[in-house]
């Protein structure tokens, strides 16, 4: 095959082919991109037809980023790492175990409490949301960090993932730690933790993008303004009769940085643990 | 590595329980403590701080007393307020109500019962505006604001075209068959739509148009629990409104909030909307004005209607001083002067000086003020009182959204009637 550059003609046209998709697909983000830093009048103003001012916010305004600062938006930034960290954390907490004993650990209904673990995340959680919602508050866990922390923690695909990843540990491992008398903890913190690491940064990032586009469950149980999550702050632009468009694209474009910065730096493990969990051998 | 990752599983375990502990310890749910009272008041978000001032009127006139403000956003209110007063939260304990919900929240019994002020809402906001805060014969809110719609046309667009300004007199209001026929005209000079609603698919704002044809609310009979809504006058006036959108009169595709945006990019030579788009048209350097609803040639003048109303819940643990909050906001002349109005005071003196204040700003300004005092006094008609209404106007929506988008005006109108039938079926 004719070859340009050390590259085949075929591979020019999926390269040139790619670099078009992904203009296609990064348009809308860049148009939000620029609106953050348009007047509100001329958001929609230069969509047709196209002009050089479609592409550049001419005039520019940094009234967007002085209505986003004055906003309820940077606590509820704040809120929404704060919630999200601590639900990665404890999540992590509770489904390592449970994903050992599920894994590592032989006894009396595993199968069964599996299939639960199975069945609850095949369940949409919107469609709870509203009666356990108002159990929550009968226990007093509205408008707190608790409550809004809590149904994150026991996801049920992170365990799954973790005990698919569990279940490929060598079982001469096992039995080499146990007949030198390591206890079940132990093996699971010194043997089965430090092998699982692309494992936990998957298991890491189901529980964090659970919580970080969670909408409805803080809008239910955490009204209260002091605990505002980004996604709500974001919606609370839109009025009855106006819209803050500008605003709503800066927003959202910082609330989106967050879990970007995070796949950037986790992605190569994200991969890693998809591919290798569930897979024997 | 092991130790490092042991070590690090280990510190977000100790790390995370610490901060529960922290967070459990810091999470609130009561609202009195010692003597003090904090009432929760939900409500919409608005532009402007709507309820600031009031509010500190209200905390310093009643010491021990705070008013916690829990803003939403507008598509968020009511399913909020289903979800959390159906389980019966205590921590609302006043919010706004939007008109014509009012009659299915107090069918479900989130509302308490004010029928003990009826003498006060009558007197401070007249009889209608008590009519629209009833439900089976009780009261269940104080009226906060009313609303008008009416006509703003771009000057330069229409002088382009040689087409005469309408008059902002009310007696002097044009006909559809007006509009349409000048707005043809506008779009042969140039102009991208002759004519825009504000609301393009909101039951609210193409209320008046069935109105105005003869073709009444679109619900009839014991409790307002009928559709009539397949009746010559609603099918003509809907294919009429299709028509301004396949014939491109009208520009489909855009959604009700980018609308006002699409005139004041110069895009629409006659947009119907309400007063509240005045600031920001105004703001925008747009040269326009303002005139009164159109009506159909021989149908009657008829306009828009109700708005916003503040009720208490009927779980709040302080219904007294709640109620007492809820009628300073809204019935008493200091109190209801002190809220920015996001839509027209309907306090009497809140709306005289509203008014006056408008009119001696003189031009535009005080034509708008004439068109509103007009309108509020004559022309209104309130959206329809029934248990039924949200099914009512979420079936509605949708029906007109098809329309603008191609369906035939008759086939949707019938198939919204008859989903409206089985809904309200429930209901009786």
């Amino acid at each position: 095959m004719k070859k340009t550059f050390g590259l085949s003609v075929q591979k020019y046209i999926l390269l040139i082919l790619a670099i078009l998709i992904s203009l296609y697909a990064l348009a809308p983000l860049f148009w939000a991109g620029i609106g953050a830093f348009r007047t509100e009048q001329d958001i929609f103003k230069y969509m047709n037809p196209l002009t050089w001012q479609s592409f550049i916010p001419a005039p520019f305004t940094w009234d967007n980023v002085q209505v986003v600062l004055q906003s309820s938006f940077p606590r509820a930034l704040l809120n929404s790492i704060i919630v999200t960290a601590s639900t990665v954390a404890l999540g992590l907490a509770v489904s390592v175990p449970a994903a050992f004993a599920l894994s590592a650990l032989k006894f009396r209904g595993q199968g069964l409490v599996f299939a639960v673990i199975l069945l609850s995340f095949l369940i949409p959680f919107d469609s709870i949301a509203i009666p356990l919602s108002a159990t929550f508050r009968t226990l007093h866990l509205q408008d707190g960090f608790l409550g809004l922390i809590l149904p994150g923690i026991g996801n049920g695909l992170a365990i799954f993932q973790l005990r698919q990843f569990f279940l490929n540990v060598p079982l001469e491992l096992k039995e080499a730690a146990r007949l030198d008398g390591m206890g079940w903890f132990a093996l699971m913190m010194k043997i089965y933790v430090p092998l699982a690491k692309p494992a936990l940064i998957g298991a890491g990032l189901l529980l964090f993008i659970f919580q970080w586009q969670a909408y409805l469950w803080p809008l239910l149980i955490a009204p209260d303004p002091q605990y505002i999550q980004a996604p709500i702050a974001i919606a609370n632009y839109a009025g009855e009769h106006s819209v803050a468009y500008g605003a709503i694209f800066l927003a959202g474009i910082v609330t989106a940085l967050v879990p970007l910065v995070v796949l950037l730096f986790t992605q190569k493990y994200f991969t890693q643990s998809i591919a290798t969990s569930g897979s024997k051998g | 590595m092991s130790n490092h990752t042991t070590r690090m599983v280990l510190g977000a375990l100790v790390a995370s329980v610490l901060f529960a502990a922290v967070a459990g310890c810091s999470s609130t749910g009561g609202s009195s403590n010692s003597g003090s009272v904090t009432l929760n008041f939900l409500h919409t978000k608005n532009a402007d701080p709507t309820w600031a001032k009031a509010i500190s009127a209200f905390e310093k006139a009643n010491p021990g007393v705070t008013i916690k403000e829990t803003e939403t956003s507008f598509d968020d209110l009511n399913s909020q307020i289903q979800a959390r007063l159906s389980v019966k939260d205590d921590t609302i304990d006043v919010y706004t109500v939007d008109g014509p919900r009012l009659a299915n929240s107090a069918a479900q019994g989130f509302l308490a019962d004010l029928s003990s002020y009826k003498s006060d809402i009558v007197s401070q906001t007249g009889s209608s505006a008590a009519d629209s805060v009833t439900y089976a014969g009780k009261q269940y809110a104080f009226p906060q604001w009313t609303s008008t719609n009416l006509m703003f046309y771009n000057k330069s667009v229409l002088k382009a075209a040689g087409v005469a300004d309408p008059s902002a007199d009310p007696a002097s209001r044009q006909t559809w068959e007006d509009i349409v026929a000048n707005g043809k005209k506008a779009q042969a000079a140039g102009t991208k739509y002759a004519v825009g609603f504000e609301q393009v698919d909101r039951y609210y704002q193409l209320q008046p148009l069935f109105e105005s044809a003869g073709g009444g609310s679109g619900l009839t009979g014991k409790g307002n629990l009928t559709p009539a809504i397949t009746t010559p006058e609603w099918e003509k006036t809907a294919s009429w409104y299709g028509n301004l959108f396949s014939s491109g009169l009208s520009p489909r595709g855009i959604p009700v909030e980018q609308m006002p945006d699409q005139f004041t990019s110069g895009n629409i030579a006659y947009f119907v909307g309400g007063p509240w788009n005045y600031p920001a048209f105004a703001k925008s350097g747009v040269d326009f004005g303002v005139a009164p609803f159109p009506y159909f040639d021989g149908g009657k003048k008829v306009t828009t209607s109700t708005s916003w109303t503040v009720g208490v819940s009927a779980f709040s643990a302080h219904k007294d001083i709640a109620e007492k909050f809820a009628k300073y906001i809204t019935l008493d002349p200091k109190g209801a002067n002190l809220v920015y109005p996001e839509g027209l005071p309907i306090q009497k003196d809140s709306l005289t000086s509203y008014l006056a204040d408008l009119t001696a700003k003189g031009g535009r300004d005080a034509d708008l003020a004439g068109i509103i005092k007009y309108e509020v006094a004559n022309t209104g008609v309130a959206r329809p009182t029934s248990v039924g209404y949200v099914d009512f106007e979420t079936t509605m929506n949708k029906a007109f959204a098809d329309i603008r988008n191609g369906t035939d005006a008759k086939t949707s109108l019938d198939g919204a009637s008859t989903q409206l039938t089985t809904q309200f079926a429930r209901y009786k």
